[in-house]
């Protein structure tokens, strides 16, 4: 690839299309070895979607970090609901 | 054993993990533990459909479509939920302490953050909530919502730009003041 079509606006767009699932590295949605360097490439060279790709991983990890346990009261509840259900009661 | 009692031992384990997809999809925990309850009651009265096999997939059957059918038209709302579990936040204790800066930095990021998350459209939002916030990968996610792979990552992709963008915004608003 050229630097003229690393640089282009189309590689942003597609970069940035593909950018959560470069972040994610999730097992059922893999990205090629070509797609996965062709997205190096442009975010070695381009600020603007090395910022974007920076944001993103930062929106991940503050979404991450909402995370609250499920109370455990709860889960008593309906574990109790459950048996009453599954005795007949 | 009796099959009631089978029912039981197969279901109990994921009644935690059945909580947490619940609070994704009706947006707070009040509303969460009345849906796994449907779900459970649906769970055992069609317990004759269920071929045995796969027991979490079954039932994040049952509660999609409970959550289609009752839920739909609530309005959810996770500032709210957030603002009422922050009490304990169990999540946050198991991490390092703060310093006064990231408390600071935090208590401007969290209502921006939860605010850009409630004015998602609702599959964005449950998308971005199951994947991010719940920690699901993409496969359990689109087998919870009954949507391709390929769907969850366009419209998580979207949901993270969008929030992305409120969360610009707001830290230029309070840059200018
Ligand atoms: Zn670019």
């Amino acid at each position: 690839m050229k630097i003229s079509e690393v640089m282009s606006m189309p590689e942003c767009h597609w970069v940035k299309s593909h950018l959560t699932q470069y972040l994610d590295r999730d097992p059922s949605a893999p990205l090629t070895d070509a797609e996965l360097r062709r997205l190096e490439v442009h975010i070695a060279l381009c600020d603007k979607c090395a910022a974007v790709s920076e944001d993103y991983r930062e929106t991940s990890k503050a979404l991450s970090q909402l995370r609250t346990h499920v109370d455990q009261e709860s889960i008593n509840r309906l574990s109790d609901s459950l048996k009453r259900l599954t005795s007949g009661e | 054993m009796s099959r009631e009692e089978d029912f039981r031992l197969l279901v109990e384990p994921e009644i935690p993990v059945l909580l947490r997809v619940a609070r994704s999809l009706a947006g707070n925990s009040r509303d969460a533990e009345d849906l796994v309850q449907e779900t459970l009651i649906n769970a055992f009265q069609g317990i004759d459909n269920f071929d045995g096999k796969y027991p979490r997939a079954w039932l994040f059957t049952i509660l999609r479509n409970n959550s289609h059918n009752v839920w739909r038209k609530k309005k959810p709302d996770y500032v709210e939920d957030w603002n009422l579990t922050q009490g304990s936040r169990p999540a946050f204790n198991a991490e390092p302490p703060r310093t006064p800066e990231e408390e600071v930095l935090s208590g401007v990021i969290e209502p921006t953050l939860l605010n850009a998350v409630n004015a998602l459209p609702e599959e964005f939002r449950s998308t971005l909530i199951l994947v991010d916030v719940e920690g699901f990968s993409y496969a359990e996610c689109a087998q919870i919502l009954g949507v391709p792979i390929g769907t969850i990552m366009s419209r998580r992709s979207r949901a993270v730009a969008k929030v992305r963008k409120s969360l610009l915004k707001a830290r230029e608003e309070a840059v200018r003041g």
